[in-house]
């Protein structure tokens, strides 16, 4: 009882994170319908720019992880200027270019800062007693509950603000929009960079738990596909559940199935959506 | 037994309702007008009759057949073609490449032959687009692409033919080599045809049947001239212009 | 090009891939294999994103299963290596037609991210059932040829590779092939003509993973150690890359494209981990710039000299 709880719990904050991550892939597909291969890479990024921030220049370590998520946004809205813009209407040609930006950013990360693992401090320490039946990470509760409010802040911002009605009419009929004088090339571009902020929100986030190498980008890009999948392209409703099915899943299954196969039931879920019904759970495109 | 016989079908888009319940049959041989203000339904129900939406209610059967489930090849290897609102030819091909596609859809994977050939070339003469054999379908212009896809569409072999405007944007000496080339797709090929077409004085020459949709609905059908005169056709055309 | 001149050419290629080994050395005969591999590889991965239009993810992933398939049954049953390249091809196409099956219906970027999947979830397994497979220790499989020569080998790669280069041409020159491209210009207006699209890009998917299926097996055994990393979305990235460069949708692209980075890749490497890194950039400098890739900046360049 006391083990199942633990892994529920480590599940639920797995599954915000996920979320928050797989959010910034569904912005991406719902709006601009390309799927952005080099997410996973902006998530490692922001946790070793994080990292930097704190350890090198000696900033407050919740400083530095805003700092690292404004740097992230830039770099994207940089990307989608020289990289993307030119591929629209060409699912194919954008899924090559940030499949092969995915790798680049790889090796150039080995190179700038080698293989090892990197960590930014802690926000917080020590841990609390959950349910009076286990000690939880204090980092780990802070992480949950940061990674709620970025998502609650988001919905927040496509339902009421400005920005959020100008994106979901592009996202519904990009010609209509254009028509009634958006801007679509200002929206993709903002919302590209907002989908890599998110990236990097889920990134400085967790970077303190699970420290960034090179390569954890790889699971991270690939599990905030199945998690945006799992809820249905562009649905940003679904991406929330959806992430949340997976976290609890991948940390129940390794559990009591096998933590080698950890990743394996993420994929088998992909597969199995995709098969039986494609559109995701909740349908696509409800921005 | 009807040649092309459309049986209540409805198609709705979410909320939308496109086409709302439509019945209609078509007789071989003839040419046929489909006319009706923007947004009646009448691309909807071409895309309905050659299988690209699927219909969410009624039947479509066409010599003897249910096509109402029928995907869009299998529809046009029973020999129904069409072209399409906006020119859909195969951009990176050539014009001859084109209409091989036609023949391979309706004939299967047969490999090069010289009747091929001359096939091919015979309608692409046919089109008056002979000369661009060999050109890519992206540089032919508006005209041009619309011709593509006629010969592209007969090289199917179809007893029926759905087009989809084919007289937008041409100018008068364009309009009547076109209205020549749409009656010798029936004389010379024996081809029924559907014509959705906004030109009316061009349409009104050709067609020997009217059908008129509105808001998903067929309005009226019969003689051109009478149905052109139908109160509830100027009605529901006066009602567009209001708009 | 007149068609002379393009005889002559290709007769001289192929005198200088044959007569290749006789001055090339050890290590230059190595590299030529490698170089082979990659050109099946690349080449079979432009029929089905250069001509269908198809990104897989998965293509390492079936030279793989052909590796796997082939030296497990080298290693259990005694299958000769050549025998159990035919094997490993057989699976890779099954697994090939299964995948295929399951998602071009969707197209696009399903197809993508479910052939990414697959690869993944092939490659956890791999690592995972090390009794069987060895995991990342990697699989000690027996050589190609019942006697160890690289020049043989070279020339054994050579001949499939020009086996199947043939195959690719004839397909692209056929029906299908032309079938091919109409359903990647427009699949709409494709199955408005007759085409059964979902059957034409399955043929292209299977043909493809089962090229792959060879070229992997035939690999496995030639460097007869076979490790998960040969489905890893490194290699993956290499044979895109070489495809991208070459210039997709071209036959001569992807073999231009291999030539051109393994050569480059045995200049610079002395920069070591650099090379990814620079494949990467000329990547993604081709796909912003030259998207054609090589092949497409030559022929544009042989348009303006000849007008």
């Amino acid at each position: 009882m006391q083990d199942l709880l633990l892994y529920c719990t480590n599940g639920l904050l797995l599954g915000v994170i996920y979320a928050l991550s797989a959010l910034g892939v569904s912005l991406i597909v719902g709006i601009m319908n390309v799927i952005n291969f080099s997410h996973g890479e902006l998530y490692v990024l922001a946790g070793y720019f994080s990292a930097l921030f704190a350890r090198a220049l000696g900033l407050p370590v919740l400083a530095g992880a805003g700092l690292a998520v404004a740097v992230v946004f830039l770099f994207g809205l940089l990307v989608e200027r020289t990289l993307i813009r030119n591929t629209y209407g060409n699912d194919m040609a954008s899924l090559i270019i940030t499949f092969v930006l995915s790798i680049v950013l790889q090796n150039a990360y080995l190179l700038i800062f080698g293989p090892y693992p990197q960590k930014p401090p802690n926000w917080v320490d020590g841990s609390t007693r959950l349910f009076g039946l286990f000690y939880y990470g204090n980092q780990r509760l802070a992480a949950l509950g940061a990674g709620a409010v970025v998502i609650a802040v988001l919905f927040l911002v496509v339902k009421k603000t400005w920005f959020g009605k100008t994106v979901r009419a592009v996202a519904q009929d990009r010609e209509m929009a254009a028509m009634v004088g958006v801007n679509p090339d200002g929206v993709n571009m903002l919302s590209f960079a907002l989908g890599c902020a998110l990236a990097a929100a889920a990134g400085v986030i967790l970077a303190p738990i699970f420290p960034v190498t090179p390569t954890v980008s790889v699971g991270v890009s690939l599990t905030a596909f199945i998690v945006v999948v799992l809820g249905g392209m562009g649905s940003l409703g679904g991406c929330v559940i959806g992430g949340l099915i997976l976290g609890l899943v991948q940390n129940l299954g390794s559990a009591y199935v096998s933590s080698g196969y950890k990743h394996f039931f993420g994929f088998f879920i992909l597969l199995l959506v995709l098969t039986v019904r494609p559109t995701g759970l909740f349908g696509r495109k409800q921005l | 037994m009807a040649f092309l016989e459309v049986q209540n079908v409805v198609k709705r888009f979410g909320g939308l309702v496109a086409v709302a319940g439509v019945s209609f049959e078509i007789e071989p041989g003839r040419i046929v007008g489909l006319i009706g203000p923007n947004g009646a339904g009448k691309t909807t129900l071409f895309n309905l009759i050659a299988g690209t939406f699927p219909c969410d209610e009624g039947a479509i059967r066409f010599c003897g057949e249910d096509l109402t489930r029928s995907r869009p090849y299998h529809v046009c290897r029973k020999g129904i073609a069409r072209t399409f609102q906006i020119a859909r030819p195969f951009h990176e091909m050539t014009c001859y490449e084109n209409v091989v596609v036609g023949l391979i859809g309706r004939d299967g994977f047969r490999g090069e032959t010289e009747a091929r050939r001359r096939r091919v070339e015979e309608l692409l003469e046919f089109v008056g687009l002979k000369d661009f054999m060999h050109t890519e379908a992206r540089h032919l212009n508006l005209i041009q692409k619309k011709l593509l896809e006629i010969a592209r569409a007969l090289a199917t072999r179809p007893k029926l033919v759905l087009l989809d405007e084919v007289l937008g944007g041409l100018n008068t000496g364009e309009i009547l080599k076109a209205l020549d080339l749409i009656r010798a797709i029936r004389d010379r090929f024996g081809v029924t045809i559907l014509w959705i077409e906004h030109v009316m004085g061009a349409l009104m020459q050709v067609v020997e049947r009217l059908l008129v949709l509105d808001r998903g609905r067929l309005l009226c059908e019969g003689e051109p001239a009478a149905v052109v005169k139908d109160p509830r056709v100027i009605e529901a055309y006066l009602g567009e212009a209001d708009d | 090009m007149p068609r002379r001149r393009t005889q002559t050419l290709q007769l001289l290629m192929a005198l200088g891939l044959a007569l290749f080994p006789f001055f090339a050395g050890d290590y230059w005969l190595h590299t030529g294999i490698i170089c082979l591999f990659y050109i099946m590889m690349a080449s079979s991965w432009n029929l089905l994103a250069g001509y269908t239009g198809q990104v897989s993810f998965a293509h390492a992933a079936f030279a793989g299963v052909g590796a796997y398939v082939s030296g497990l049954a080298a290693i259990h049953f005694h299958l000769p290596p050549l025998l159990g390249a035919l094997l490993g091809m057989a699976v890779a196409a099954f697994l090939g037609l299964l995948l295929g099956v399951l998602c071009i219906r969707m197209g696009g970027i399903y197809l993508s991210l479910t052939t990414l999947a697959f690869s993944e979830m092939l490659r956890i397994i791999i690592d995972n059932e090390y009794e069987f497979t060895r995991g990342t220790m990697g699989l000690s499989v027996p050589f190609i040829l019942p006697v160890y020569s690289k020049t043989t080998a070279y020339f054994l790669m050579g001949a499939v590779t020009v086996a199947v280069l043939c195959v690719i041409r004839s397909i692209v020159r056929s029906d299908l092939g032309t079938a091919f491209r109409a359903v990647q210009n427009d699949e709409t207006a494709a199955a408005s003509l007759g085409i059964h699209v979902v059957k034409v890009r399955l043929a292209a998917f299977v043909i493809s993973s089962t090229m792959a299926g060879l070229a992997g097996a035939l690999y496995g055994h030639y460097h007869q150690l076979i490790t998960p990393e040969i489905l890893s979305l490194n290699l993956m990235f290499f044979v895109l890359a070489i495809a991208v460069i070459g210039g997709m949708g071209t036959f001569v692209g992807p073999i231009v494209g291999a030539i051109f980075l393994e050569f480059l890749s045995e200049y610079i490497r002395i920069y070591g981990q650099f090379h990814v890194l620079l494949f990467g950039l000329i990547a993604l400098a081709v796909c912003r710039f030259a998207p054609q890739g090589l092949m497409g900046l030559w022929q544009r360049r042989m348009r303006a000299l000849s007008s």
